[in-house]
């Protein structure tokens, strides 16, 4: 159910490009080569990177069912790094099956780079992307720690990263100032940053932000962590 | 009738009751739900600002299209809140006792379950379609008539999904799924319809009619549709709405209720 | 004979889901269905004022009744006719006339005290204020309950929300009554509290009532009739004390007896209790006389009684005869 969501949403992103572009050649400096393959390139690389099984961890502290990855003898953020890549062992397939369904249909001309060692730095984005989504997505997951308002937040979180990480369009577009600020941020590393890298855009403010913020997430999610398990009174048990 | 609306109106009023017991949990979801408004209408703004068009439409016609959308799937969530908490009803067998009480059970489980929040989303919706409304020149006098008119009519087909929802949650509880469907493939109808190309636009207008209830609408006040497409679409909405309550009354005959 | 409720061939039959055990992935797409039959041929009456008791194991049928005969399922076949109305049409004349309890199920609403509910209901049944006003504290005072209703429900322990139930349920004065299982889970105090108010109310107001129990103080205490139900069958129809005369093929004898006391040998078989100074003997009615007689034999005993079998004893007789 999710992926038909999914599937819906690129649906409707694609078509607003494709109609967008049905009136003029190029838009903010992209044409409309550059930016099909930004939007098919930015959907393999969410897949890649959003976090699905942390929203589960908030439900299981609310309930107190973490106590159970407590007295495992590993260590609890390993244990979520297994789980995550397990997941997107089927959902990084099922979204690169769902763009060849688009491509059959729609057949847009794609603009595939052929520099392999930019696929190297690629790479090197896509795996900081996925860790900075994930302790990020932790941390909030913890706050559960402390209130049982966690859906609200969460919805806000992902709304807001649904526009904030270039999942909708390639955040150079917009205005500089802006721009500089969302750098700022983890959030353009999420889906923005490894997509422009691989689509030729020069990599290494994107490469070190990704650095700065890998470190910062998981200071952050470590730091939650210890103090929350501290202050936890294990209430639902 | 009189008791029928009385009856409605405790309804609602002990729902808005019930919402307001978490204020802080529906706050921040108001919160949320209009950050999400804000960013896509922004982003549609700032996009069309630069590009003048979008398949034909300029932008304000293409915020109008928006807006209409944001504004029938408000008043539809507006309506049909209690939907979303059908199942657990029926798994607790709570529902029974619901159908011997002398009313129609849609009073309870399709509209009985209004939300606070969602007034308050649709007033804002409300307030910006209307002033879009007035920024464009309407090109006949009977526009708004038409607006109005297909908007009610997307609100009836809303309401046959809903109730044909009902019914598949008397035969199998597995309501959810169906209900996330619909958000999802109604959402296809948040642009104007004529940005897909040809297969999906037909039937977006034919079987599964997005683009009649969420495109319509502001092609009517543009004057763009025809009297047929008008009576087409006002047809489609009673037939759909007709076919539901058909449904409905075939699956209370096969439904087996639970417990006991 | 004024019926009220009249039951007719009734027979109710659902398509069950087979899931078979180690089916494996198949029967995600190909789903067997099997026939299950939860009622069968049922025919019966009850009478203007009449309560009319079900008694059976769990899976009956009885629920299955009470839900046909209040509207909530349609009969596959046979017919129910209710004062002349068909339960499954729902006719709103016909609904303002019954009140549905079933144990544990909750009408009031939950986040909400109970007062919304009562106050939501008489708006549903259209009571006047007067009405309402007399309605609610005639029922308040029955079941002790008027400190309860500003509280939201789901504060409240199982016993005070199915005394809240019973007000909500009785507020619109309904004349037919269904009570499925109404007094389960409920402690003894509370068990025994409800039953003498639904014996007030009957007095008073004189329902036909319906009602389920597994409990033979219910049957007992407020039942003019009853019916066992076994495997979607009813296999006895009629009032309790000629179900046991029918079916109580043995008796009950108490003994109290004196310290010298010898109880014969033969009698040593029958024994069920023995405690001194008491004895209980469980006899077939045939040798009742001789038991007596030898038991007078054994020596000195200041009391001695005869009693009917207890009813779970008959009832269980009765329903395993019919199981086989």
């Amino acid at each position: 159910m999710w992926r038909f969501r999914l599937l819906v949403q690129l649906l409707i992103i694609y078509m607003l490009w494709n109609g967008v572009f049905a009136h003029t050649d190029t838009i903010f400096g992209y044409s409309k080569q550059y930016m099909m393959s930004y939007i098919l390139g930015v959907t393999v690389v969410s897949a890649i990177t959003t976090t699905m099984r942390t929203t589960d961890i908030a439900g299981d502290v609310l309930k107190g069912t973490v106590v159970n990855y407590l007295i495992k003898p590993i260590s609890f953020f390993k244990y979520l790094l297994a789980k995550e890549a397990a997941d997107k062992l089927i959902h990084v397939p099922l979204a690169i099956f769902e763009i060849g369904l688009l491509l059959v249909f729609f057949h847009p001309l794609l603009y595939i780079p052929s520099n392999i060692p930019l696929y190297l730095l690629f790479f090197l984005s896509v795996s900081m992307g996925w860790c900075i989504s994930f302790f990020i997505s932790l941390s909030l997951s913890f706050i559960a720690f402390w209130t049982t308002e966690i859906w609200a937040p969460r919805f806000i979180f992902t709304v807001v990263v649904s526009f904030v990480a270039g999942s909708l369009f390639p955040l150079d577009i917009l205005p500089k100032p802006l721009y500089i600020v969302l750098l700022a941020t983890p959030f353009p590393y999420f889906f923005y940053a490894p997509t422009a890298i691989v689509l030729g855009k020069a990599p290494w403010t994107l490469l070190i932000g990704s650095g700065i913020w890998l470190i910062i997430s998981f200071t952050l999610a470590r730091f939650i962590w210890q103090k929350g398990i501290k202050e936890f009174s294990f209430y639902g048990i | 009738m009189k008791h029928t609306l009385s009856l409605l109106k405790l309804f609602s009023y002990y729902s808005i009751k019930k919402t307001l017991a978490q204020p802080l949990s529906v706050f921040l979801f108001v919160v949320a739900k209009i950050i999400r408004f804000a960013l896509f209408f922004f982003f549609i703004h700032y996009l069309l600002s630069k590009t003048r068009m979008l398949v034909g439409y300029t932008l304000t016609e293409t915020l109008l299209f928006f807006l209409t959308f944001s504004l029938i799937d408000g008043i539809a969530q507006l309506l049909f809140r209690e939907v979303y908490r059908f199942r657990p009803l029926v798994t607790e067998g709570t529902l029974d006792l619901v159908l011997t009480k002398p009313y129609h059970p849609f009073l309870q489980i399709l509209i009985g379950g209004i939300d606070i929040l969602d007034v308050v989303m649709v007033c804002i919706y409300g307030v910006f379609a209307l002033y879009f409304l007035r920024q464009i020149d309407s090109s006949y006098s009977l526009s708004l008539v038409v607006y109005i008119l297909l908007i009610v009519n997307a609100l009836i087909i809303a309401a046959a999904a809903h109730i044909c929802i009902l019914a598949l949650g008397l035969i199998s509880s597995e309501i959810d799924n169906a209900l996330s469907l619909f958000r999802d493939i109604t959402r296809l109808g948040s642009l104007p319809i004529d940005i897909y190309s040809e297969p999906i636009r037909t039937i977006l207008n034919t079987v599964v009619p997005v683009g009649v209830m969420m495109s319509f609408p502001v092609k009517g006040y543009l004057g763009l549709l025809s009297i047929q497409s008008l009576v087409y679409s006002l047809l489609l909405g009673t037939v759909l709405l007709w076919t539901s309550l058909y449904m409905w009354r075939r699956a209370l005959v096969h439904y087996q209720s639970w417990g006991g | 004979m004024d019926h009220d409720i009249l039951v007719t061939h009734l027979t109710k039959a659902y398509k069950v889901r087979e899931v078979k055990k180690g089916g494996g992935f198949m029967q995600f797409f190909k789903r067997k269905y099997s026939d299950h039959t939860a009622l069968s041929d049922v025919s019966f009456t009850v009478n203007k004022g009449e309560v009319m008791g079900m008694v059976g194991p769990n899976g009956a049928g009885k629920t299955t009744t009470m839900k046909m005969l209040s509207g909530i399922l349609y009969p596959t076949s046979g017919s129910i006719r209710i004062r002349g109305y068909v339960p499954f049409e729902k006719k709103h004349a016909f609904l303002r006339q019954i009140s549905f309890v079933m144990g544990r199920k909750n009408q009031l609403i939950w986040d909400l005290p109970a007062i919304d509910t009562f106050r939501l209901n008489k708006e549903i049944y259209e009571l006047d204020d007067a009405v309402y006003k007399r309605s609610l504290s005639t029922l308040l005072d029955f079941l002790d309950a008027h400190e309860l209703i500003h509280r939201p429900v789901k504060t409240l322990s199982l016993g005070q929300r199915m005394r809240l139930e019973l007000v909500a349920a009785l507020l619109h004065n309904p004349s037919i009554l269904f009570l499925d299982e109404p007094t389960l889970g409920l402690d003894i105090v509370v068990h025994s509290s409800i039953l003498r108010f639904l014996q007030e109310y009957r007095r008073e107001f004189h329902p036909t009532i319906l009602l389920s129990s597994h409990d033979m103080r219910d049957v007992e205490q407020l039942t003019n009739r009853l019916m066992l139900v076994n495997k979607g069958k009813i296999v006895y129809q009629g009032t309790l004390n000629a179900l046991v005369h029918l079916y109580g093929t043995h008796k009950r004898i108490r003994v109290v007896r004196e310290k010298s006391y010898v109880l014969s040998k033969k009698l040593k078989k029958l024994v069920t209790t023995d405690t001194f100074p008491l004895l209980e003997l469980r006899v077939k009615r045939s040798d009742l006389e001789d038991t007596v007689s030898q038991l007078l034999l054994g020596g000195k005993c200041t009391d001695l009684t005869v009693e009917n079998e207890s009813i779970e004893k008959v009832i269980e007789e009765v329903l395993s005869i019919n199981s086989s």
